[in-house]
């Protein structure tokens, strides 16, 4: 084998590292029981909250996997030309960090006085903040289907019955990876149910382990969540095969389909609901923060917090990007066994749960940093490398996919150096997509709770855990100015993600002329 | 006269797509200060050969050895695509989009630590023998079929390789040019004496280029024309 994809493939190694350690060292090694399991698993009702959480996650999923489609319908297919202005706006809640919603419900709870803590507000939050996840994928599937089917059945159908009959059945991988994605970041979202007050098994996992430290039974309870990831992850593999779903482009629209004024009017009611949901709690947040005195006396005390949180998910990014890169160049140029082996590596992350991650890190970083800070922060990096480091693969090899590789083939004949190739050659064609993951890293890292409130070093505090620990004291102002510093820092990432997006697609038209 | 030896030299190569063979333990020699066309229906292998000789693509079977030395065994690279000294027009032409039509010409010269002045002078007379002087700051996206393929043919034959792998060259342009480039391609190889495997679907191009056309169909070269 060559020397770059045994490099991809060690680094992938290093980086689930703790998730191996803590399987095979805090577990396996030590002999698993089932009886020891089934004691644990099958007491108090701990089986109950998994199934409910399967409940809420499969309901959340489904209510995402809708919106969705219909949002990437719409900005695709609709041919409504005012959709346009809301190819970016769909993505929005993606920006948004889970817990501003949280405080938004909050708010809205003590204003009216109408108690929302609830299990269908809990479902529904968890659905519009991945409904951009399956409004991606299934708007990456809507522009991949090839314009030869779609108009050769267009030419013997009647009305849309083409896109029912043919489109539809195509994007069938695309809806099941919509489905399986949501649905796994639904389960093991930490923060929204945290600070809901729903019991979920993640939650249930987090207060367990944070309560005994005890590996062998966090180990017992991570490992049905496991095995339930692995076994879709195993099946959206199987179904999704070499294509790549990530794609965040504006580009291609595809064929329009004729939709009836009532349905416009309802994916134009959806998109205003889409504002609303985007509006009203950055305006709560506005409202609650304007009772401070001055901005900059407000701001002070949190801006170590937000650089720290920078600073780490900046790191994280670029550990992941490396790694990214190598991998996904492995995986367009390798064939046969070895390219089914690398794409089925690059699902396998996604099967396993951030708490298995943040508590195998715990494990090692104690064999390996002691109590140091800074070691504390690195291991912070590597969890949040390891967390998104599939979301970044993805987007990444959406993108190499798209260039041709000739263009890399003649570099390979005109110039021997690796690294000039890759800086020259590769690098410059494939910088959208890397512009675009390093930012979609940092924002999804930003707002990340679940592996970092596990990981914090003792004496540095991420933004995202510091709002996460006061509003358990309530939604007061000081909540709400570091939550819109964090905000205001998301949407500007998310309009360079809007500029390198317009810049990728003129990117791509190049590339297939 | 002593015949000269085969600077490539295929043996027993073969190679499967899906379930089909594609290419059925072939065995060919080329040489140095000749031209070898390749043609036959389309799906035969014709593309495949070409890539499995510039080392990008590995046969299930068989060697290949350039200039003597094993430079391909079975599905192992022995000797890196570029070590080959391959210059090679792709079908799709595999311009880079992000490099100006000067630029996709210099990058090899430059990686070939060729000095500033050779690379601007061969660089000259590849925009004038392919008429393409006047796009030379464009950017391939721009270009037509006709001009992609004229600069692709520049950026293989600026790097003066031992072997030239033409996938149809000059499918994309006009007769006179086609005249033009065979006039050159005979006058290149009087200087340079490389080995040109050229690959054409058209009989009458494949005769006009070279008296040894190898036909190629259903994995196998059974007939020489």
């Amino acid at each position: 084998m060559k020397k770059e994809p045994l490099i991809a493939l060690a680094l992938y190694g290093i980086l689930y590292l703790p998730f191996a350690v803590f399987l095979f060292q805090g577990g396996i090694a030590r002999g698993l029981s089932f009886a020891q399991f089934s004691s644990l698993f099958f007491s108090e009702g701990n089986d109950i909250i998994f199934i409910n959480s399967i409940g809420i996650s499969l309901l959340s999923s489904l209510l995402s996997l809708t919106a969705g489609f219909l949002v990437a319908f719409a900005v695709t297919r609709s041919g409504i030309r005012s959709m346009q202005w809301f190819s970016f706006l769909y993505l929005l809640p993606l920006a948004i960090p889970g817990f501003v919603y949280v405080e938004a419900v909050v708010f809205l709870s003590e204003g009216t006085g109408i108690n929302l803590f609830t299990l269908p507000v809990l479902i529904l939050l968890l659905s519009v903040v991945y409904m951009p996840v399956s409004a991606i994928i299934i708007g990456a599937g809507l522009r991949a289907v090839p314009k030869s089917i779609e108009e050769s059945a267009l030419l013997v159908s009647p009305k849309n019955r083409w896109f029912i009959r043919i489109t539809l059945p195509w994007m069938r991988p695309y809806f099941i990876t919509a489905f399986a994605l949501t649905f796994l970041f639904s389960f093991a979202n930490y923060e929204i149910p945290s600070l809901m007050n729903v019991q979920t098994y993640t939650l249930f996992i987090f207060n367990q382990f944070g309560a005994f430290y005890n590996f062998l039974n966090a180990l017992y309870l991570i490992l049905p969540v496991f095995l339930l990831f692995l076994l879709i992850v195993i099946a959206e593999r199987y179904v999704v095969g070499k294509r790549s779903f990530f794609d965040l482009s504006m580009g291609k629209k595809g064929l329009t389909v004729e939709t009836h004024s009532g349905f416009r009017y309802l994916l134009l009611c959806l998109f205003i609901a889409i504002s609303v949901i985007v509006i009203l709690p950055s305006a709560i947040l506005l409202v609650k923060a304007s009772s401070v005195r001055s901005i900059p006396e407000a701001v002070i005390p949190y801006w170590k917090e937000v650089g720290y949180s920078l600073v780490v998910s900046a790191g994280g990014a670029v550990v992941s990007l490396i790694v990214g890169m190598l991998f996904v160049r492995s995986m367009t140029a390798a064939q046969g066994r070895l390219r089914y082996i690398f794409l089925s590596l690059a699902f396998l992350p996604f099967a396993v749960p951030p708490a298995f991650l943040a508590i195998g890190l715990i494990k090692l970083s104690g064999t390996l940093f002691g109590t140091s800070s800074a070691g504390a922060t690195a291991v912070l990096v590597w969890g949040f490398s390891a967390r998104y480091f599939p979301i970044v693969l993805h987007i990444l090899y959406a993108g190499a996919v798209t260039v041709n590789p000739r263009y890399r083939e003649s570099a390979a004949l005109s110039c021997g150096s690796w690294w000039k190739n890759v800086v020259r050659i590769w690098l410059p064609l494939n910088a959208g997509t890397m512009q675009q993951a390093f930012f979609f890293f940092i924002i999804l890292s930003l707002a990340e709770i679940g592996l970092a409130v596990l990981l914090v070093p003792p004496d540095c505090m991420t933004a995202s855990v510091n709002i996460y620990s006061m509003l358990h004291y309530g939604f007061e102002k000081e909540v709400a100015v570091e939550t819109l510093m964090i905000l205001v820092l998301v949407v500007t990432l998310g309009f360079l993600i809007l500029r390198v997006r317009k810049q990728r697609m003129t990117g791509i038209c190049e590339r297939v002329a | 006269m002593k015949e000269l030896p085969d600077m490539i030299e295929l043996r027993n190569v073969s190679k499967r797509f899906s379930n089909k063979l594609l290419l059925d333990s072939i065995s060919l020699g080329f040489k140095a200060g000749e031209i070898t066309v390749i043609t036959g229906p389309s799906g035969t292998g014709k593309t495949t050969l070409l890539r499995i000789i510039a080392g990008l693509d590995v046969p299930e079977e068989g060697q290949v050895f350039i200039d003597g030395k094993r430079a391909t065994d079975c599905r192992k690279i022995l000797v890196k695509p570029f070590d080959r000294n391959v210059g090679m027009v792709f079908q799709d032409f595999g311009l880079w989009p992000h490099m100006t039509v000067d630029k996709n010409l210099s990058y090899g010269l430059q990686s070939r630590k060729t000095d500033r002045d050779t690379v601007q002078k061969v660089i000259d007379e590849m925009l004038q023998t392919f008429e393409i002087n006047e796009i030379r700051s464009a950017y391939p996206s721009l270009l037509s079929g006709g001009e992609k393929q004229r600069v692709a043919l520049a950026r293989a034959f600026a790097l003066r390789p031992h072997i030239l792998l033409l996938d149809e060259p000059v499918s994309n342009t006009h007769r006179a040019f086609r005249d033009r480039f065979t006039a050159y391609l005979k006058s290149y190889i009087n200087e340079y004496k490389p080995c040109v495997v050229y690959v054409t679907h058209a009989l009458d191009e494949a005769q006009k280029v070279s008296s040894k056309v190898v036909w190629l169909e259903n994995g196998r070269t059974d007939k020489e024309i």
